[in-house]
């Protein structure tokens, strides 16, 4: 039984709290004391377990909703119209200026336009590695890979695999009466995820981050995730399946046609 | 830190929308992670983090600035949080494991069984030792800055720290996880 005064040390130590003085006073009673050491250990080890919880990034969502909610009633434009106004007021162009103003104007609408076709033109040549976002995919280009199944008293459903030599779709179908997660890992630096199709399902959705797709499925939810890699697919993609904070079915489904 | 927060406050208090956007994005996150850490559940923590903003936004003109913003912020969100638990129907079902960006998923995919035995033993906690912990191991803050925003004692929120950290460490061992220096 370790006194309570040297548990407050141990406690205050590993939060940051104890001053120098009783921070040598502990290291003293831990050279001396197995038992205290035992139990310092094991405190420390508490805490390393408590920092495995790594910090969530929040929906990307939140900002927006926040901003948008912001009730209008208490936003003062008084004084910031004035400040525009003024500002423009001061841009106004008088006399010789008139001709400057205008060639600057020309000149930034040519650069603009400029930008404009050569973007047009650099997205005709991009790769598909560089493609972000949507992509339109020729599913008929895609071959039947394995099928992988789970079911338990509440919740069925299975992942299937379509390839082609540089893009794999993860088919998700799920029929659940209530509410389900589906985690979709993958490593970012051997898969890049290039198309989702959207749920059917409106009560249901989906977080992307890197190297990691959330599906939070209510109902019957079907859903594909399409990955390219250039190199073939020697990378599976990690599924757990999770209903009321319980793992229900965890796998590594691989991409590759001969790994099926 | 403190003086920029007090100047976007200013600014904010002057009808500058902008303003409170830029604590609102500075803080979203650990006013998120609170919520969620209270209410286990990723939908839930999006509402109360909306309402904790909605609520700080209104009531900026009582923040008293000789306490952090941080903290007044923090003081909305935890009983924003436990007003949320407290009105949850009894036996309804928080979300399950929330995942994150860090450590990598495939880290995390290993972690599973001992990332989900914490967040359930957290629940099994009372709410009062739940917050602590939450403040303290998940947020990082000092017992001053802890008992800042529960308007509570240093001393209160030292014992309350350790008896919270005790009653978490039988129920995780009870549950199997092996508690040891790693």
């Amino acid at each position: 039984m370790i006194p309570e005064e040297i548990d407050e040390l141990m406690n205050r130590e590993l939060d940051g709290e104890n001053s120098p003085d009783e921070s040598a006073k502990l290291r003293e009673i831990l050279s001396s004391d197995p038992d205290a050491r035992h139990a310092f250990n094991q405190l420390r080890g508490f805490y390393g377990k408590l920092s495995r919880i790594p910090p969530v990034d929040p929906p990307p969502a939140l900002f927006s909703s926040v901003m948008k909610a912001l009730p209008q009633a208490a936003v003062r434009a008084s004084g910031r119209g004035s400040i525009i106004r003024s500002f423009f007021a001061a841009l106004k162009p008088q006399g010789a200026l008139r001709f400057g103003y205008a060639f600057a104007g020309g000149l930034a609408l040519g650069l603009f336009l400029l930008m404009v076709f050569t973007q047009i033109r650099t997205d005709v040549t991009m790769k598909p590695s560089d493609v972000t976002g949507a992509l339109f995919v020729d599913q008929s280009a895609l071959s039947a890979g394995s099928t992988v199944r789970f079911e338990d008293e509440a919740v069925s459903g299975e992942f299937s695999v379509r390839y082609s030599p540089a893009l794999a779709g993860l088919d998700v179908h799920i029929a659940a009466p209530g509410d389900v997660e589906i985690r979709c890992a993958y490593d970012p630096g051997k898969l890049t995820l290039q198309s989702i199709i959207p749920l059917d399902s409106p009560s249901s959705r989906i977080a992307v981050r890197s190297g990691e797709l959330l599906l939070n499925a209510s109902g019957d939810v079907t859903s594909s995730f399409f990955f390219y890699s250039p190199d073939g697919f020697t990378s599976p993609v990690h599924v757990v399946v999770l209903r009321s904070g319980t793992v229900i079915f965890q796998r590594s489904i691989p991409l590759n046609p001969g790994a099926g | 830190m403190e003086e920029a927060d007090r100047r976007l406050v200013h600014r904010t208090l002057k009808g500058d929308r902008q303003a409170f956007g830029a604590l609102v994005e500075k803080y979203q996150k650990p006013v998120f992670n609170v919520a969620l850490r209270l209410s286990r559940s990723y939908a839930d923590a999006e509402d109360i983090a909306q309402a904790t903003f909605l609520k700080a936004f209104e009531k900026l003109q009582t923040y008293n600035e000789q306490y952090k913003f941080f903290s007044w912020l923090y003081r909305i969100a935890v009983n924003e949080s436990l007003n949320f638990v407290h009105r949850r129907v009894p036996h309804q079902e928080p979300d399950m494991y929330v995942a994150s960006d860090d450590p990598t998923p495939l880290e995390r995919f290993e972690d599973e069984d001992l990332v989900s035995a914490i967040e359930t033993s957290l629940l099994e906690l009372k709410v009062e030792h739940r917050t602590v912990i939450v403040l303290k191991h998940f947020q990082e803050l000092s017992y001053s800055e802890i008992g800042e925003i529960l308007d509570l004692p240093e001393k209160t929120i030292k014992s309350r720290l350790f008896t919270a950290r005790r009653v978490l460490k039988e129920i995780l061992m009870q549950k199997g996880v092996q508690i040891h220096d790693s």
